[in-house]
């Protein structure tokens, strides 16, 4: 695909190699410093929520112990004297509150708050919560808390502490002091360096006359933003480290105030402190439970240490808690922080920046590719720059596919309560089924528009379809909206494919669709990994509203496109509808084909990857950015497998064989996902799911062609294959659907397994099917041979 | 604005009546007085005990009280003798009240009959029913599955499972020999030995279950109960299990003396048991058993449900008691993280 002569001085594709490499640089500064950034935040709000839980639990201890000796909360005249007291504890906390299971305040450190409501959403959080802590967000600010029951389990009411996450904010900023400007130098360099090297590189293929080739070009963006990423790196961990090692050490402090009193208890019991038992035991709890901690101590006055565990750490912080009776200090607690704590947390992060390492480089390949292959000059140049505006395109779609349950779920369940599976289902079924449908339609009025302004069209109503989706207020609102975004996508899928087979005709059929492919692959692996990112770093809209903008982005490169058909298409390639599709279908190893293939992967992938998945990665308390990387290992493999399954899928037998090999390997995810466990599972079943499909998925197309020999001389080859990917479709529409009924049924894992199977049992009966006829056929394909 | 803020100001009363629908009505023993305040007829109700009043009636009435349900006790007790129970059945069809109350296994099999030998010359058929502080009533035959009794009786169970009890005694003191004394003739007793030497097979740890001679007349012999804690200490026990063992309790303050003197420590499956000197005890607390049935008690007589319909359940929280003067004696103090859940009792401590 490179291989095209370039002549030199072409000053154009130089601008636009320089602007690839700022743009490759761009993406990867904005990643990184999100990505850091968000981890930052969340490692402190784990701390500070940590701290004030600690100090929740303690008052509900007080509480339900009062409760147990027959006194009601409502009775209970010293409560409001003791959430006062505890509010005392920590300056962060700025006010208690009881509530009852209504939301009723019953007590609260800030008597005017008392019998008051609770907001609905703080309520929600805490019924749904059980015997976990729970926290949620309101107007900015943080409310934690603990459930309170009475000695039968039943729940009494919660205790809610609200605090302000000043502190929080103000090590935000000290920390951007420090990130942001390392951030613009880092990445500023690399960019810089980028440029020169892409000029160098251009000047060099000038001078030698050489054909230009990628993977130079794509080195020469992606090797200072590594270098880049590294030293930003170093950078984070300073920062990381200046901010949170303080808030550990505040943390450990509450701790050891809860250890404390259960000293002070046991010694007004009766035991002196160097009697005591289970003190070891219960401070390696404590340092399990807070891995940040490196030891703990309960040393004596005299600085012996009686309990302990961990070996004491230097440089990351020490925290000292006296513990002291009536009678004056009697020893100390004594916590050191783990320095290497925070190289943990920088470790984490690792995974996020190699995902978007690999996205970095099918993008800048992905750039390099339009830069050089639509030369003004270049033969095929108006067919190459169909790639661009198409892979734009269907990235803003494999952005939101993560996040689309998730986002489903949230609307239609209104921040209370759940949502029937099935309900989250149906908009993903409603896009595949106006995807399905509208394709022939919109094919036809495409091509008679002309395929340029078709495209520029799907373009503009996707932006809006998801800038909608992004804005939806309800489930609704974003079914609706979501119909708007097929809409679109049907008219760019189906004018793009137009496009490709006007500009390269019969002959270069093959190669143009390889492009048209290329360009949704590359999509399909860059997409949902930084839709994930995002939807967990901005919330759960962010993903639409990059997308609607990348439709946007999307539009420059379509008003490039040629405006004319280079071929025309001949006027009787057209799809003959129903009475074509049931001759199609009268052909029964046709028929074998699509009911225990094609349709059966299709359910598999949409139902499983982009329904089950998604959903079932939250069940398990995972991010989208999981699901997202999910996805990406499944495109990844497509990618990287497509090619080798086509290269050796000749022959009518072979093609059988890898379309039910491919479909029982997919199948099998389904059923490796429930005996591996958690996250290992997943990674199982998307990796089995794109092996599977990428060996079927030309196969399968090629088998189309020979047991429809007969259909496709009567009817055309269009007209056939348009048959054939329609009713394909509709697996599409049915996989979400049967999904959120199974879910509904059997669970998630039930789901899995059900959907695994019956692939496993569609690829049998394929086999049996169609075992027979790949003898029949074989004889006089060797006779012509 | 603080998220605890009010958005509603509830209006007096509606957000009461909600929590009350919401949370039903056992969690508020007084936060709503006043919702049956309106005057009713005293409804009667026959109490049988064992061995007199307890903690459990107190619990009983305190409900009844605090939710205004006006109620007339009709006191019965067989003072430890089986040989009375006909004699307060018969007392019982003559009141005729309108409902009866059985305390223990024991009564409430002798008072209802087990679920597959009801006799109606000998056992209450025709007036509701509640039983409670019945360890095991499945296992006792008193019903066919905690689900439905399938017939006019309802109840609640003490017993924490065995298993949590004897997660509990580990946290306290690893253990690799358990010994247990009990009564052969009670039929909770023995159930409950099978479930500990069932997990003791399980978990790798040797019961050593030692149970009182019988004497003429079937009824268990103590007289040598502070031997047999002798010679299971002798033997290389590391704990002494009491399980819910009616007779066991009456010799308990003896039997717990005797094994805090040889520092064996004890555990014991009821609240009674702790009270006596046990060192520690995974129990129900008692008036919570007794709010908890006065709780299926109002079901039946003012929310109009058939006893059958009502399932026998145990409470669900339970208390670890630690016995601090005993601790103190043994030298045995709970491990510091027990501090934290334990309910501490220390008679001795200075008010």
């Amino acid at each position: 695909m490179s291989g095209v002569e370039m002549p030199a001085g072409s000053r154009s594709e130089s601008l636009k190699l320089v602007a690839v490499a700022l743009v490759v640089c761009l993406f990867g500064a904005l990643m990184a410093t999100l990505l850091t950034r968000a981890k930052l935040q969340d490692g402190l709000s784990q701390i500070v929520e940590a701290r004030v839980l600690a100090a929740g639990r303690e008052l509900a201890r007080s509480v339900e112990r009062a409760q147990g000796l027959g006194l009601n909360l409502a009775e209970l005249d010293t409560l409001p004297a003791l959430l006062e007291r505890h509010r005392e504890v920590d300056p962060l906390i700025g006010s208690i509150d009881v509530f009852d299971e209504a939301g009723h305040v019953i007590a609260s450190s800030d008597a005017s708050r008392t019998g008051a409501t609770v907001p609905e959403a703080v309520r929600a959080v805490a019924d749904r919560a059980g015997e976990t802590p729970w926290s949620a967000l309101l107007d900015g600010e943080r409310v934690a808390g603990v459930t309170l029951r009475t000695g039968f389990g039943l729940v009494i009411g919660h205790v809610g502490l609200r605090y302000a996450e000043d502190e929080l904010r103000q090590a935000m900023a000290a920390a951007d002091r420090r990130l942001l400007p390392a951030a613009g130098l880092a990445f500023g360099l690399a960019a810089a360096v980028s440029v020169v090297l892409v000029a160098l590189l251009e000047r060099r293929k000038q001078r030698a006359r050489r054909e230009a080739v990628q993977w130079p070009f794509a080195l020469a963006c992606l090797l200072p933003l590594l270098l880049a990423m590294a030293a930003f790196g170093m950078v984070a961990r300073e920062a990381f480290s200046e901010q949170l090692t303080p808030q550990a050490v505040r943390k450990a402090e509450t701790l050891g105030a809860g250890v404390a009193g259960l000293v002070d208890e046991a010694r007004h019991a009766g035991f002196a402190l160097d009697r005591l038992y289970g003190v070891d035991g219960a401070l390696a709890e404590l340092r399990a439970r807070n891995p940040e901690i490196a030891s703990v101590s309960v040393d004596d006055l005299q600085g012996r240490r009686l309990y302990g565990d961990g070996a004491e750490a230097t440089g990351g912080g020490r925290a000292l808690v006296a513990l002291h009776d009536g009678a004056g200090d009697y020893g100390q607690l004594a916590f050191t922080i783990d320095p290497a704590f925070v190289s943990g947390m920088i470790g984490e992060m690792a995974i996020d920046v190699v995902v978007v390492l690999i996205v970095a480089l099918v993008l800048a390949g992905e750039l390099v590719r339009h830069a050089i292959g639509t030369g003004r000059q270049a033969a095929d140049a108006d067919l190459m720059r169909i790639r661009a505006p198409v892979f734009t395109f269907i990235l803003a779609e494999e952005l939101t596919r993560p996040c689309l349950p998730a986002y489903i779920g949230q609307l239609a369940s209104d921040g209370s309560g759940t949502v029937a599976p099935l309900v989250v289902s149906l908009p993903i079924a409603l896009f595949m089924l106006i995807v399905a449908l509208g394709q022939p339609i919109l094919g036809r009025w495409s091509e008679r528009i002309g395929r340029r302004r078709a495209l520029l069209a799907g373009a503009l109503i996707g932006a809006a379809g998801f800038a909608g989706s992004a804005l939806a207020g309800g489930l609704y609102a974003l079914i609706a909206w979501r119909a708007v975004c097929a809409l679109g996508y049907a008219i760019v899928f189906s004018a793009g494919q137009g496009y490709v087979l006007e500009q390269a005709g019969e002959a270069g059929r093959t190669r143009g669709f390889a492009v048209f492919v290329g360009a949704i692959m590359a999509a399909t692996v860059c997409g949902p990994s930084i839709g994930g990112i995002l939807a967990d770093q901005l919330g759960q809209r962010a993903p639409f509203v990059v997308s609607a903008l990348l439709c946007l982005v999307a539009l420059a490169p379509m008003a490039g496109l040629a405006r004319g058909a280079r071929v025309a298409r001949e006027a009787g390639a057209r799809p003959e509808g129903m009475a074509g599709l049931l001759r199609l279908l009268a052909n029964r190893r046709f028929a074998a084909l699509v009911f225990f293939a094609a349709i059966p992967a299709k359910i598999l992938l949409i139902g499983v990857l982009f329904y089950l998945v998604p959903l079932y990665v939250g069940e398990l308390g995972h991010g989208q950015a999981m699901a997202g990387r999910l996805i990406m290992l499944y495109g990844l493999l497509m990618v990287i497998l497509v090619p080798l399954a086509a290269r050796h899928g000749e022959g009518f037998a072979r093609r059988v064989a890898l379309v039910g090999g491919g479909l029982a390997a997919a199948g099998a995810g389904g059923l490796a996902l429930v005996s591996l466990p958690g996250l290992a599972g997943l990674f199982a079943l998307a990796a089995l799911l794109g092996f599977g499909q990428a060996l079927s998925i030309s196969a399968q197309s090629a088998l189309v062609g020979e047991l429809c020999r007969e259909e496709i001389a009567t009817l055309g080859v269009d007209a056939v294959y348009g048959a054939y990917r329609m009713i394909e479709r509709l697996g599409n529409v049915a996989g979400p659907l049967i999904a959120g009924i199974l879910v509904a049924g059997g669970g998630y894992q039930g789901a899995f397994v059900v959907l695994g199977a019956a692939a496993v049992g569609c690829a049998l009966l394929l086999r049996v099917s169609l075992g027979g006829s790949a003898r029949a056929l074989a004889v006089p394909q060797e006779a012509r041979g | 604005m603080s998220p605890l803020a009010p958005l509603e100001r509830s209006r007096p009363g509606g957000g009461r009546r909600r929590f009350l629908s919401a949370a039903g009505a056992l969690a508020l023993t007084c936060l709503a007085p006043g919702v049956h305040a309106q005057a009713r007829r005293p409804v009667r109700i026959a109490v049988v005990t064992y061995r007199g009043r307890t903690r459990v009636e107190d619990g009983f009435e305190a409900y009844l009280a605090a939710r205004r349900l006006p109620a007339e006790i009709l006191w019965h007790d067989i003072d430890r003798d089986k040989a009375r129970l006909p004699g307060v059945v018969a007392e019982i069809r003559r009141q005729s009240p309108d409902l009866v109350y059985t305390w223990g296994t024991t009564v409430s099999l002798g008072v209802l009959g087990s679920f597959d030998a009801v006799d109606p010359a000998r056992h209450i058929v025709d007036i509701p029913a509640v039983f409670t502080l019945v360890a095991d009533p499945v296992g006792a035959g008193l019903v066919p599955s905690m689900a439905s009794s399938g017939r006019r009786v309802t109840g609640v169970s003490h017993m924490a499972p065995v298993d949590a009890q004897l997660r509990a005694m580990r946290a306290y003191r690893p253990f690799r020999r358990v010994g247990l004394i009990y009564s052969p003739n009670e039929k909770n007793s023995r159930l409950v030995v099978a479930q500990v030497a069932e997990l003791g097979r399980r978990e790798g740890f040797e019961l050593m279950a030692r149970p009182f001679p019988l004497d003429d007349a079937g009824r268990p012999d103590g007289s040598g109960a502070a031997e047999m804690i002798e010679a299971l200490a002798a033997d290389g026990a590391d704990w002494l299990y009491l399980p819910p063992d009616s007779y066991l309790t009456t010799l308990a303050a003896d039997v717990l003396a005797r094994a805090a003197e040889r520092r064996l420590p004890t555990f014991a499956s009821t609240e009674a048991l702790v009270k006596a000197g046990a060192l520690t005890g995974v129990v129900s607390r008692y008036e919570s058993v007794g709010q908890f049935t006065a709780f299926k008690a109002e079901q039946i007589l003012y929310g109009g449900r058939d006893p059958a319909s009502i399932p026998v359940e145990t409470l669900s929280r339970f208390s670890l008691q630690v016995n601090l003067p005993v601790a103190r004696r043994m030298d045995m103090p709970p491990p510091l993280a027990m501090f934290d859940y334990a309910e501490l009792i220390d008679p001795e401590a200075p008010a």
